[in-house]
């Protein structure tokens, strides 16, 4: 009964939608406050609504309802609670329905702390959001129900091995609410237009939205990235494969927007670029669900196989980025334009940044996309690899990274770029010395490799000093230097912490793919081998059971310079529901880099095993780097102040004149 | 019936509570969108004033500051909306909407519900689920066996009621119950006279109740349904079992064989059949019991492995009892006689075969072997 209780609240959830979608625009365009009020409880009405229908699916889940088809096809009654939990959006109806309930989440924010919006504007955005929560529910009701019943099953056929794991619970969550928390900045873009001007309490709300969108995409992406190093037994950490790229493409038009939207907040200025961002962030977030969840990845074909899913995907796409590129096309022209400023100021930065962010987003997309539009349109299998993205989106990635510290040094509305150059000396050297150092320890090559790592060092050098000149350390006494840095804003730090980050992935990526070893070698009992100054014994196998699965585990131990260091045991599983093996890859951490260990398959004839073995140089930083990015979005997410950017040395009246 | 409760208490809370704006008394947009924008304005202006006086930032960038606020707070002023000519609707026209969209959410959520939803089902949680299978077992077990003792109550009232032995049997046979199954069949083939249904239900049970082994008894019913209806398969393949478990493994073969050429295609039991074919193929060669029989003894306890192979032993002297001309057949009885420790009837069943055979010599030969092997003296 709870689940067909389930099923209702999502079917009254969509009619609810419907409502929000017609009543609120209504009210705006004809000024009637009643009809504008009901956007307000239908956009709490249905985040309860969808809300129940959730738990009533994972309550199914949670009892094994092998009456229900999705928990009979994705789950299994001896799997172990966490994964009965998670397993929900371990599978594609349950995750589209996870998916409108962020999504609904996010409306009912907009609805429940939106109260110093002008009310025009929060009823067309409530409106906007509760179109996308329609053609989303219809979606799911039509075409991916989760609530479809089946003849009771006595089990059910389990949950894909890979899937299995705690990061399950956490790594989707992420990439959704980053994925739908766009859609806020999507729906501000077109209420935006509807109305045809952008005023100040509109930057005010889009920046903190987009920006946890952001941080939460960062989290996702990272988390999904360590998941695949560790559980996949590959030892690599991105692999430009399609679904990366999905999610990868908004969180690059993401940081776009939300550079955009500062500039907004404090200039009201780039007001086109921040709309056009806003759309095309959400627009990439949704292709990115879609190619994910359509099975369109793996082949082309799966529209074929289930028409009814890839028209309604193709029909929501043209809907709302049509619909709102259009819109755009014809309501940007009147925007206001905001604050003028030169080519050489903190907004041409930020404008450069979003040029080289846009156009490194465009290689991106080209290149995920254009193997499935071949495939589609004349049938000839290609693949794009990391040849194309690291000659395309790596070159991209060089002069945004250099133009960082320079960026966020120069002043709002005209720069220095003299003055800023003097200030960036000591960063300018602290990179010199560190390509220096870089260059004597790896003078074997590849030679870009230094230029790579300094490239980061640079960027994390430029982050720390600009903090170091804002509370002028070192040429302030240190109580004034201890008060200062108490009262820079958080957003302040914010920023510092955000770049400093991405100087850390940099030098990460960089280390890990020029100076990566890899060694596969066949080992039997007693027998040993050398790795990156590392000697593995190994020391034989041993079987072990788990709660739905048998492993094989390998026992090795692992001296350094003949000190023991650790002892690793990477196994094999082979799981009895769905039976599919899996490689669990043993890993030591240590500060320079990880020793990455992985049991193969046996030899025959007590040839012994396979293992391969791989040492990933700093590859931590990439990871740490994502977090240290993060925790600086929520830096800036909880400085609530108003923004407003002075140009720093307006005081003179000549210049407040020449606007 | 709760469940459609449920429905429309959740209908109705949802409607309550979205519809209620729509209820109010009837006003014009109180504030024009641009009051939002100037109250932001201001608020930042309080926000630069209160900075200023905490010392974040200097009396300098303050007033810079405030001077850039003030030029967006005019410039947002100037472009300020007239007031909307207050647009009163009319105070019914909320209310007409509202019983509109009372009206119509009901009809759609049901019609697109029901298009999708299956109300009459229950849920089936997976531990219930078992629960209810398990119970639902017992109780057909009971139910039976309630059957069972009334017709056995009758059958002791009147037991020449053959129809009643006919009705019981093959409910003995589906309890378990072989041996009761076994005379009932041959007591319904006395009072109602002999036919192949009654002689097959009859032999059947007898090798179940023999754990498998096709016994004298069995083997002579099959043969007797193939006298009266010769086309029958089934005794066919029976006493092929018989020949293959007395340890004519060539003859069973070749009546397997046989079975096989005969059989169509299509047949339902061709997979047995050649599964025996093969496993007695697999014996002849030298390789023993198949894989399969080991394991299926394997899965027995001890002691219910010493009764089913005292089973097949006690099968074995019954039938050569009845027909001694079988040399392969003796010898394996007299080694299991021999392996069980049964000393006494090892000798018994050697002066048998001896008895038996006495008309050939090579077996005689072969049996006077077998006891010095054995050790069994003479």
């Amino acid at each position: 009964m709870i689940t067909e209780l389930g099923h209702f609240a999502l079917v009254l959830a969509l009619v609810v939608a419907l409502v929000q979608t017609l009543l609120p625009a209504l009210g705006a365009h004809y000024k009637d406050a009643r009809l504008m009020a009901v956007g307000e409880p239908a956009a709490v009405a249905q985040l309860i609504l969808i809300g129940l229908s959730f738990f009533a699916l994972m309550h199914a889940y949670v009892v094994s309802d092998f009456s229900v088809e999705t928990v009979w096809a994705n789950s299994h009654s001896l799997k172990p609670m966490l994964y009965k939990v998670s397993g929900v959006w371990g599978n594609h109806e349950g995750s589209m329905l996870l998916w409108v309930l962020i999504l609904a989440a996010f409306g009912a924010a907009v609805a429940l702390f939106g109260d110093n919006l002008p009310r025009g504007l929060r009823a067309n955005v409530l409106s906007v959001q509760a179109l996308i929560a329609v053609a989303f529910l219809l979606f799911i009701i039509a075409a991916s129900n989760p609530f479809i019943r089946i003849p009771v099953q006595s089990e059910g056929r389990g949950l894909n091995p890979i899937l299995q794991d705690p990061a399950l619970a956490f790594h989707p969550p992420f990439l959704y609410a980053g994925y739908v928390g766009l859609s806020i900045a999507f729906s501000f873009a077109v209420a935006a237009l509807i109305e045809g001007r952008t005023d100040a309490a509109w930057a005010r709300w889009v920046r903190p939205w987009t920006l946890a969108a952001w941080v939460c995409l960062t989290l996702g992406i990272a988390m999904g990235s360590w998941w695949a190093y560790y559980e996949l037994g590959w030892g690599g950490w991105w692999f430009w494969d399609p679904v990366e790229n999905a999610s990868f493409m908004p969180w690059l038009a993401a940081t776009a927007l939300l550079h955009s939207a500062l500039v907004m907040e404090k200039r009201e200025a780039l007001k086109v670029w921040t709309i056009l961002l806003a759309i095309l962030a959400f627009s990439l977030s949704l292709m990115g669900t879609f190619l994910v969840r359509s099975g369109v990845l793996t082949s082309v074909h799966a529209f074929a196989v289930d028409p009814r899913r890839g028209v309604f995907i193709l029909s929501i796409m043209m809907l709302l980025i049509g619909g709102a590129l259009a819109l755009f096309a014809w309501r940007a022209p009147s925007l206001k334009q905001g604050g003028l400023f030169s080519p050489i100021s903190r907004e041409g930065a930020l404008v450069l940044n979003n040029v080289l962010l846009t156009v490194s987003c465009g290689t991106v997309f080209i290149g995920t996309l254009y193997p499935l539009a071949l495939d589609a349109l004349v049938g000839a299998k290609i693949s794009v690899g990391p040849p194309y993205f690291n000659a395309t989106f790596g070159p991209l990635m060089v002069p945004l990274l250099f133009a960082v510290p320079i960026g966020s040094m120069l002043s709002w509305k005209r720069g220095d770029l003299r003055g800023v150059m003097e200030r960036l000396m000591l960063t300018g050297l602290v990179t010199a010395f560190a390509l220096a150092v870089t260059f004597a320890f790896m003078h074997r090559g590849p030679w870009l490799a230094p230029f790579g790592l300094a490239l980061g060092v640079w960027v994390c050098a430029g982050a720390v000093s600009e903090w170091g000149q804002r509370v002028k350390a070192f040429a302030a006494p240190w109580d004034e230097v201890w008060r200062r840095a108490r009262g820079l804003p958080r957003a302040a730090y914010g920023t510092a912490l955000a770049h400093f980050g991405i100087g850390m992935a940099m030098i990460g990526i960089v280390a890990t793919t020029a100076w990566q070893s890899e060694s596969v070698v066949a080992l039997k009992p007693g027998e040993q081998t050398t790795i990156a100054g590392y000697t593995l014994d190994f020391k034989g196998v041993a079987p072990s059971q788990g709660p739905n699965y048998n492993e094989l585990l390998g026992l090795f131990s692992v001296s350094r310079n003949g000190r023991p260091v650790v002892d690793l045991t990477p196994s094999k599983r082979a799981y009895v529901m769905p039976p599919q093996p899996t490689t669990e890859a043993a890993i030591h951490v240590a500060l320079l880099g990880d020793l990455y260990v992985v049991l193969g398959d046996e030899i025959k004839d007590g040839g012994g095993y396979i293992v391969r073995l791989y040492f990933n140089p700093l590859v931590r930083f990439i990871w740490i780097g994502a977090l240290v990015m993060a925790i600086g979005g929520v830096f800036s997410l909880s400085d609530r102040r108003l923004r407003v950017g002075a140009p720093r040395r307006a005081a003179r009246a000549s210049l407040a004149a020449a606007e | 019936m709760l469940l459609w409760l449920l429905f429309s208490v959740m209908t109705a809370a949802t409607l309550a509570l979205i519809l209620r704006p729509l209820m109010r008394p009837s006003a014009p947009a109180g504030e024009s969108a641009g009051d939002g924008t100037l109250a932001v304005y201001r608020d930042q202006l309080l926000e630069i004033e209160a900075e200023a006086n905490r010392g974040v930032i200097d009396a300098r960038e303050a007033e810079a500051t405030k001077a850039e606020i003030a030029r967006r707070l005019l410039a947002a002023a100037d472009t300020r909306e007239p007031p909307p000519a207050s647009v009163t609707a009319p105070p019914a026209l909320g209310r007409r909407m509202a019983l509109g969209i009372a009206a119509l959410t009901p009809i759609m959520t049901l019609a697109l519900y029901l298009a999708y939803g299956a109300p009459g089902f229950p849920g089936q949680p997976h531990a219930e689920h078992m629960q209810e299978a398990l119970q639902r077992d017992r109780m057909h077990t009971a139910q039976v066996n309630d059957l069972v003792a009334k017709v056995e109550m009758r059958l002791r009232e009147a037991p020449d009621d053959g129809r009643g032995w006919e009705v019981i049997a093959p409910v003995y046979f589906k309890i378990g119950r072989y041996r009761d199954a076994a005379d009932a069949f041959a007591r319904a083939g006395r009072l109602l006279g002999e036919s192949p249904a009654r002689l097959a239900g009859f032999a059947e049970a007898t090798v179940f109740a023999a754990d498998g082994i096709v016994t004298e008894e069995a083997r002579k019913a099959y043969e007797r349904i193939l006298e009266l209806d010769s086309e029958r398969i089934e005794p066919r393949f029976w006493l092929a079992l018989a020949r293959e478990q007395d340890g004519d493994l060539k003859g069973a073969k070749a009546d397997f064989e046989k079975l096989l050429a005969t059989a169509p295609a299509d047949a339902p039991w061709r997979a047995s059949v050649e599964e025996r074919v093969s496993a007695i193929t697999q014996r002849l060669e030298g390789k023993g019991p198949t894989a399969d029989d080991i394991a299926a003894s394997a899965r027995l306890d001890p002691a219910q492995r010493k009764a089913m192979i005292e089973g097949m032993v006690d099968g074995l002297a019954q039938r050569l009892k009845a027909n001694g001309n079988d040399l392969a057949g003796w010898v394996r009885l007299v080694r299991a006689y021999t392996v069980l420790q049964r000393g006494d009837e090892a000798r018994a069943a050697l002066a048998d075969a001896r008895k038996a055979l006495a008309t050939d010599d090579a077996a005689q030969q072969t049996l006077k072997q077998l006891a010095t092997s054995l050790g069994l003296g003479s």
